[in-house]
């Protein structure tokens, strides 16, 4: 966590300088003492760096924690954002994906990359599975959602 | 059957996870898995879980590696296989999905260390399931 420069509101700050004891004399005219703002931002820092030791917080640097978001945005950009290399599937899947898109939208489709075909079509792995082993004599297959970039959500 | 929540010493938590037995038809290994209502297939494991709890499924679906995507956005790799999973004594054929982290698709990278074995809604689609939060149980009823 970093500490940002603050200023307070000129009637807080006297206060605040009164109470850290950076003004004594409280019957001085507070307008007529300078204000030390280098001084006061000094003691504000500390203060707020002990208070930070005295409660466990990790004191990260500023530019710690730009660091810090940047790295998280690159990481969210490149997950979101990220496509995948299309295989050999996904060029079969891509040339039937409109009719399957129409006809069986969220459905599993079990493609035959040897004869280039979608051999079977269920609501999961396992029935897509059934249909296209039962009409190919295959024992394995390659599996696609219709519409979707996966097949299942985890 | 009404089961109550696991409690985790560690995290101080009480979970949903409910132990069935996983396997192939000769031999099954008892399995403690996460009831998840957010994860689509029967069960999805970790390889390593495999490895180490000595776990023999039955065939392998798929050729390429299957993309299951993940909450946070990532999509990662698995493989298919059948396997007949055993809740209260009721045997069942099931599609596990092995997350191989190894695998992972070149584009993003791989983040994923292990998770525990989630039991997903291929499975609780079956039944009529509970989840009695007040009381700590889960409760699994067959459909009428």
């Amino acid at each position: 966590m970093a500490y940002s420069k603050m200023e307070y509101p000129d009637a807080i700050l006297k206060q605040k300088m009164k109470e850290w004891g950076i003004t004594k004399n409280e019957d001085k005219a507070l307008d007529n003492i300078p204000v030390h703002y280098n001084q006061f931002l000094a003691q504000n820092y500390l203060q707020n760096y002990l208070r930070a030791i005295r409660i466990g917080q990790r004191i990260i640097p500023e530019h710690k924690e730009i660091e810090n978001l940047k790295r998280r945005v690159s990481e969210l950009e490149k997950r979101v954002g990220a496509k995948r290399i299309p295989s050999k599937v996904d060029d079969i899947y891509a040339l039937f994906k409109d009719n399957l898109e129409k006809e069986c939208f969220g459905k599993i489709v079990a493609i035959d990359t040897d004869s280039k075909e979608v051999v079977g079509i269920g609501d999961s792995i396992l029935e897509a599975y059934d249909c296209a082993k039962s009409k190919t004599g295959k024992t394995q297959f390659d599996f696609r959602r219709v519409g979707y970039k996966y097949v299942h959500e985890v | 059957m009404r089961k109550d929540y696991s409690y985790n010493k560690e995290k101080g938590k009480h979970t949903p996870l409910l132990e069935v037995l996983v396997g192939t038809k000769e031999s099954r290994k008892p399995v403690t898995a996460l009831v998840d209502t957010g994860c689509a297939p029967c069960m999805s494991l970790c390889k390593s879980y495999i490895v180490e709890n000595g776990l023999t499924l039955m065939q392998k679906m798929n050729i390429e590696p299957i993309p299951l995507g993940v909450a946070d956005g990532h999509t990662i790799n698995a493989d298919s296989y059948k396997a007949i999973c055993e809740i209260n004594g009721e045997q069942k054929e099931i599609e596990v999905d092995v997350i191989d982290p190894e695998r992972f698709f070149v584009e993003e990278g791989s983040k994923v260390g292990s998770v525990i074995p989630l039991l997903g809604r291929g499975v609780l689609d079956e039944y009529d399931v509970l989840f009695e939060g007040k009381s700590k149980k889960l409760s699994f009823y067959h459909p009428e």
